[in-house]
Parts: structure tokens; sequence; C-alpha cells
């Protein structure tokens, strides 16, 4: 498969806009792979969508308020791991305990924001934009690809596999992320079919000549880009036998060559307002088996080193438990942080379960911290720009 | 003359089709102007597009009881097939225009059902072309957007600020022309409404109903001005500020014309809905009789937005399959946009907005899949078969009087090289390219 700026070079064009081109002398070929350098270090995003209580995944479970609040939902000993300093992890999270074991996961504990706010849509959208009074519309993440696309950088920087289109936390103003739900559906329709290589020759040529900063020259550079992720993805697919979770797939894009630095997954089901014990339990085991996949598929692709998983949610959930055997919305939650490069260990204080406002945790670490560190020990960037404000930084990542 | 009228068309009737191209040519700008601003069908009409059935909100109950809910994407299509076929389009691309402005989202668990989204989609319809003071009254009393913004649960006791910010912010004025104060109050002055049963049988289950009780009656000062205000004094008081004609002139001027409006166009098109008392038909033709909107340079200036986009490539064609409709619902989605469900309340990101990789990737896709369906159903009998010879011709089919020079070239190599074994798959492959061009997601 051809690019656009490979068809620019083949056809050598003497003038910006020419009466008639040759598709045959291209050939239907594909060009070079022109593989980039895969980034030195990986980041997948997990988000736990519904709003995961917190409480039951970290869980304070010698505390005696804890328990008072949840005559129900508590855990005891024999259901969870001990984490040390009273806490402990869901025995679901058995895979997580591992890795903590190896001292590979960072707890930072009670996350959130000034004023939580209880709409699944508004609080996921702060979370997704840094943003707690809800300025941005781009993501945290799609503001890093802004501030660092260059000419370098590979077609397909993030990707969010089996999400319903492209999470806003990669929604930059660039075009940076793309959203699959398998690795061959991101492609042609009408790829394999007799001609299809003519008909990509001329939807490359759309672009020839086009130049400066008019809108059709924005709509171009778009094709362009998208004809190279399309490439991009579909070299993938070729090397891949087998179905492929979400997970897996994003191991697969971050050792392609093809410039991918960040991923997307997300796990659904937290919303557990009733009879919450079995589904959360259930839902936290798929968290795991993703985690799992991921470092294990990372670990056969030998790029486990460079890899990092962080977590987020909706919101954490309330600190008593309801009527229903469940727990409604609630405000702050753990972060997980995991990987061989992080610096394992619980960050922050324990929730204090008698200091609530309005039945919820007051949120004592800014989310801004927790991503700020991320960008600034992953990335190397410097992450005031891009979170709009300076936050304290936690050593998370070595 | 022509591309001005396939301007006009796509900006203001999701792209002219051939025979309208005509048609209106021979009737001259000014009157085509006239006649999408009017309550008549367009004419120049295709037979095989029936008028979409004007339709009130749709019966809940029958004689054995509540009739099972439609679920979103009957909704979706039921909008897309009214677009493609309406033949009042610019109520159609209004309507996109309002639900894009007071953006409001399925949200089934928390009341915002097919509905409330359906009665909401009719108030739009309703006043797509009339008055807009009238429509901002009536906002007030939308089920969906009240409880979309808590003004269902804004009460006297426990004010909630939601729908008092959004209509300064988002709807009415803009920020930096009100302050939380203005906002505070104006939130206390709208409180007092709840969500009450219809016990209309074949209207929407739900209403909004006024409760004196729930209903803050002291005195409250909105934008300096002090009173015991009622919800809808809320509407006459933002709407006295002078920053709200040119915020209305600024979003009609940015979804027909430019993303970049000149200061002194904007304030042209502020007063002509200030002397019309908010009437939107004089606004809309100060705006495209405008030097601004003839300005060549300002075609190919926006991004067609997916709904735009969708409906243009049905219409052209002449396709109106339920199935097809449903696929195109689809492709709406993986290009940004589904109807009903936009990402927030401040409605769609615009123009450069829609072109991410998976998203432009869903616009050719979507235009192969309409190619294909296309080419098949035409040998069928009754089928009339929209077609061209020409480069030139594929372009007009979809109102496209004038191709980019590179598009041309492109187009007519492919002709040229084609080896597609039947006239139908050349057809097909023509389709697709016209559509996938970067012409034609452009307006």
């Amino acid at each position: 498969m051809m690019n656009r700026r490979e068809f620019l070079k083949a056809v050598a064009l003497a003038s910006s806009a020419p009466l008639w081109v040759r598709f045959s002398a291209i050939g239907a070929e594909a060009a070079e792979g022109g593989s980039v350098a895969i980034p030195d270090h990986l980041l997948l995003v997990l988000f736990l969508g519904g709003g995961n209580d917190g409480l039951n995944t970290v869980v304070p479970y010698l505390d005696g308020a804890y328990k008072a609040a949840r005559p129900q939902l508590a855990l005891k000993a024999d259901e969870v791991s001990s984490i040390g300093g009273g806490l402990a992890l869901h025995k679901s999270l058995a895979s997580v305990y591992s890795m903590w074991q190896a001292g590979q996961v960072a707890v930072v504990q009670n996350v959130g924001y000034p004023k939580p706010n209880f709409s699944h849509f508004d609080s996921t959208y702060i979370w997704e934009t840094a943003g707690p009074e809800m300025q941005y519309h781009t993501g945290w993440l799609g503001r890093y690809l802004d501030a660092t696309d260059g000419p370098s950088s590979g077609p397909v920087r993030a990707v969010a596999v089996g999400t319903a289109g492209l999470p806003r936390t990669l929604i930059g103003e660039g075009g940076g992320g793309v959203a699959l739900n398998s690795l061959s559906d991101f492609a042609f329709a009408d790829e394999g079919r007799p001609g299809a290589a003519l008909r990509r020759a001329a939807f490359a040529a759309f672009g020839a000549g086009a130049s400066g900063g008019s809108m059709h020259a924005k709509v171009v550079e778009a094709q362009s880009r998208m004809t190279n992720a399309v490439s991009a993805v579909s070299k993938v697919a070729d090397d891949v036998a087998g179905p492929m979770t979400p997970a897996k797939t994003i191991a697969q894009m971050f050792s392609a060559g093809v410039g991918t630095q960040i991923g997307f997954i997300s796990v659904g089901g937290f919303d557990t307002h009733t009879t919450q014990r079995g589904a959360h339990a259930a839902q936290l085991k798929e968290v795991d088996q993703a985690i799992a996949a991921f470092f294990d598929m990372a670990g056969t692709l030998g790029i486990a080193d460079r890899a990092t998983v962080v977590t987020f949610s909706d919101f954490g959930r309330r600190v008593g438990e309801n009527a229903s055997g469940g727990t409604d919305h609630g405000s702050s939650m753990p972060v997980l942080v995991m990987g061989p490069r992080v610096l394992g260990g619980t960050y922050g204080a324990k929730p204090d379960l008698t200091a609530l406002v309005d039945g919820n945790l007051e949120p004592a670490i800014h989310l801004g911290s927790v991503y700020s560190s991320v960008l600034s020990q992953a990335f190397g960037v410097d992450p005031g720009p891009i979170i709009g404000a300076d936050y304290p930084l936690l050593p998370l990542i070595g | 003359m022509r591309p001005l009228i396939a301007h006009l068309f796509r900006r203001a009737g999701f792209a002219a089709r051939a025979a309208e191209l005509d048609h209106y040519q021979g009737v001259g700008y000014e009157t085509s102007v006239e006649e999408l601003l009017s309550d008549a069908p367009l004419m120049g009409q295709q037979p095989s597009f029936p008028e979409a059935t004007e339709s009130v909100q749709e019966p809940t109950y029958n004689l054995v009881g509540r009739l099972a809910p439609r679920g979103l994407l009957d909704i979706q299509t039921e909008w897309l097939n009214r677009m493609v076929t309406s033949t009042k389009p610019l109520v159609e691309r209004m309507t996109l225009f309002l639900h894009d402005h007071f953006a409001t989202a399925y949200r089934p668990g928390d009341i915002i059902d097919t509905q409330e989204l359906t009665a909401q989609n009719h108030l739009f319809r309703r006043n797509a072309l009339g008055n807009w003071r009238t429509l901002c009254h009536a906002m007030l009393e939308d089920v969906a957007l009240s409880a979309w913004l808590d003004n269902n649960v804004n009460v006297k006791e426990h004010p909630n600020e939601n729908l008092a910010r959004e209509l300064m912010e988002l709807f009415t004025l803009g920020v930096g022309n009100y302050t939380e104060t203005d906002v505070r109050e104006a939130a206390r002055a709208l409180t007092g409404y709840q969500i009450g049963y219809n016990l209309e049988p074949s209207g929407p289950r739900n209403m909004m109903v006024f409760n004196a009780e729930l209903h803050d009656d002291g005195a409250k000062t909105i934008l300096g001005k002090t009173g015991k205000f009622m919800p809808h004094d809320v509407i006459d008081i933002v709407l006295a500020h002078p920053a709200a004609s040119r915020f209305l002139a600024g979003k009609l001027i940015e979804a027909f014309v430019t993303p970049a409006p000149s200061s002194a166009f904007v304030d042209k098109i502020a007063q002509t809905l200030v002397a019309g008392n908010w009437d939107l038909v004089p606004a809309l033709r100060a705006i495209f009789t405008s030097f601004e909107f003839k300005d060549p340079a300002v075609r190919g200036a926006l991004v067609k937005s997916p709904a735009e986009f969708m409906t243009g490539a049905f219409r052209a064609l002449g396709r109106t399959e339920n199935d097809l409709l449903q696929a195109g619902i689809g492709w709406m989605k993986h290009a940004g946009q589904a109807l009903y469900d936009p990402p927030n309340v401040g409605g769609w990101p615009h123009n450069e907005g829609w072109l991410g990789a998976g998203q432009v990737l869903a616009r050719y896709n979507a235009g192969n899949a309409i190619a294909d369906r296309h080419v098949a159903a035409f040998v069928l009998p009754g089928q009339t078969a929209i077609r061209a010879a020409t480069v030139k011709g594929w372009g007009e089919v979809f109102g496209m009087t004038e191709l980019a020079p590179a598009t041309a070239t492109a187009l007519q190599s492919y002709l040229d090289q084609a080896k597609d074994p039947t006239p139908q798959a050349l057809e097909a492959a023509m389709i697709t390219l016209v559509i996938a061009s970067p012409d034609f997601s452009l307006a």
C-alpha cells in the first residue's frame, strides 16, 4: 500500500496540479516500511468504566470505620491480599498482587479533584481532560501528543482498542490517536478487491499540490495521515495470528515500529449501585486479566521493560453502602501505576473514613499530580503546560 | 451563478442535486434563498423523495398498554431519514444546528429517553425558522434539557446552577458577559420546575410542571436587574443583554459562512436579529444574501459535520432504504457524530474536530458502502439510475459544480485507467472516490 508522500515521490510532480497522472507508474506494491523506533516508554491507560469502588479495590480491611460503614460489603482478611499498613488488594487482583510483591505497583491513594462531581459524564470528562473546571475539551494525553508531535513521530502515536470511538483522553487538536475495534477493522472497506490499488492511488492523488492553511489542505493532510495509519495497522495485522484481546492488541501496536506510545482500553460494569459484591469481584478479575495479558504479550514481544499501566475511573464510590447491597457515586479513588519501571509502594495517606464530606472521602492527592508525574517521569516532558498548573510530583516511575 | 447556487445549497440544504441546480439557476439566486426560507417545499423535487410526514409525538399507549419504547437507533434513523428526504432542507439543517446548540444527550437512566429527545427534536423543528426568544422560553419547559441540566431538581432549598450557567455561557451570552453572582441569582429564579406525568395519552410521558412551593420567590439581581423574577423572566433578562444578539449571530455565521467572521459582519447580523425581534428568517436571509457569504473565498471553508456528509450522500443518490440509513448512523458515529449523543452540553467540535484518522476513514468506508448499494439497486426494476458519464457530471450529482484541480485530475485519471470489470463497478468506484474526496467533506 502506498501513502501520499510515497505517491508524490513516485510521480515526481513537475507542477502542483497535473492534468492527468498515470497510476500504473506507481505500481500497487507497498513502498518501504518507514518503521520508526519503538518509543522508550510505553503507557497503557486502563479505564474502569462506571465508577470503581476504590475502597473495595485497595481495601482498608482493618479499619473499624470501614467495617461499620459497610456491614454487607466490607471485605474480610481472607478476601484480600495484604499490602501492609492496614491495606490490602481485592483477591480478584491476583496478577496485580504478584507485581506488587515484585515491587512493580504504585498505589496512589485518595486521588481526585476539588468539588467532586457525581455525574458519570462530567466526572469522567474531568478525569480525561485533567480539567476540574471542565475548562479543556482535549484529553490530557491528547495535549501531550499535540505538544510532542514531530516528523519522526510515526503514523499511529496513540491507539484505543475496543472503546466506542476515540476516548477523550487521547483527543487533541492534532490527529495522533486512532480508535479500532480490532486490527483488521481499521482498514479500507474495499481493500483486496480488484482495482483497490488504483482507487487508493486516486485517493492519494487528491492531495497533490495541496498546501497552505486552507480547510481543503487540512482535509488532505488528515486523509494522508489516515492512509498512513491504515497502512501501519495493516502491517501489524499481517503479523498477528488469531484473535487478540484489546490489551494484547495494544502490546502488538507498541512493538510494531509505527510510533505507538500510548494505548487505551476499558473494562466496564463498575456502576455497582446494587448487589455489588459478586459483580465487583468479577469486573476486577477482568481488569486483572487484562493487565496480565498485556504484560504477558509485552514480554513475548520484548517490550515489557518499557511499559507502564495506569488506571482511572469515573469516580470512586460512597463510603457507606446503600440499602440495595451496593454503593452510590462517590469522590476520590486509588490510582494504580504498574510496570517494571514503577517504584512500588503506597503513596499518600490512607483515606480517613471518619472525616467525610456528605458521606464521601475528601480527596487528598490531585489527579494533576499523578498525571504530571507520569508525563515527567515516563515521557520526560514538562507537564506544567499540558496539565495547566504545576502540581507536586510523586516519585512513581524510575 | 451555478457555483453560487451550489454553495448556497451545500450550506443551507445538504447540497443540491443536479436537477435542483438546473432549476434554481433558472429562478435566480435571491429567489432560491427565499424558497429555502419559506414554509413551502422546494421546487424541482424528485418524486422519488417523498416528504417525511410531519408526525407529532408517537403514541406511547394503545388499548393493550404501554408500547415498547423505541431505542436510540430508531430515533436516530428517523431523523436521518427526515434530513435525507426533506423538501425543506433548511428546516432540517437548522434543526441540526439547534441540536448542536442546546446539545442534549441520550441518558435513558436519567429520564432522557427516546420520547424526550423526540419531543425536543420536534420543538427544534417547529422553531427552526421561527423566533429565538420563543424557542428559548420553550426550552425551559423541555423535559430533556431540564433533566440534562438538572433544572428538574433546582429547588428553593437546594438551588442547582447547572441550567443557569449553561443558559448564559453556551446558549445565549458566552463567557465574560456575566458573573458567578449572576449565575447563582439566575439559578434561584429558575427554581420550581418538576417533571410530572403527562396525562395526555398520545403525548410524551413526561412534562415540566411548575410548582410554586419549590420556587424561590425572593428578590434576585440578575445582570443588573432586580426583582422577584420567575423562570421565564430569566430568558427576557439575558436576551436584553447586548451580548445576546452578537452571540447568536456569531454562532449562525460560524455554522453557515466562516469559522472566523469579521466583527462587522457579526454586528450586522446581530442588528438584524434585534430589528426583527429575534425572528430567525430575516437574520438567515441577511446571511445568505451577504457579500461575506457570496465571497468565493469562503466556499469549502467549513468541514461538513458527519450528519451533513451522510445526508448529502444519501440525498444525492436518492437512497432511503432503512437498513442503509441505519448503517449510515453507524458510520456517522465512527465519523464522530452520534445524533442525540453529543459529547457534552457544548455540542460537537467543528471543522478540524472532524478530522481524526478513524473519522476520516469512516467517511471513505461510508462512501464505499453507499456506492455498492447504489449500483446494485439501480439495476432493479423501478429504480432510477442516478449516474453521470463525466467527472464534472459526477461532481454535480453530489452538488459540487467546481472540483479542486487535483481532485478532478485524480478522478479523470481513474476513469481513464480503471479496469473495473463492469460499468456498475466503475460507477461504484467513481461514487466511492467522489464521496471520499476532500471536496465532498467540505461545505
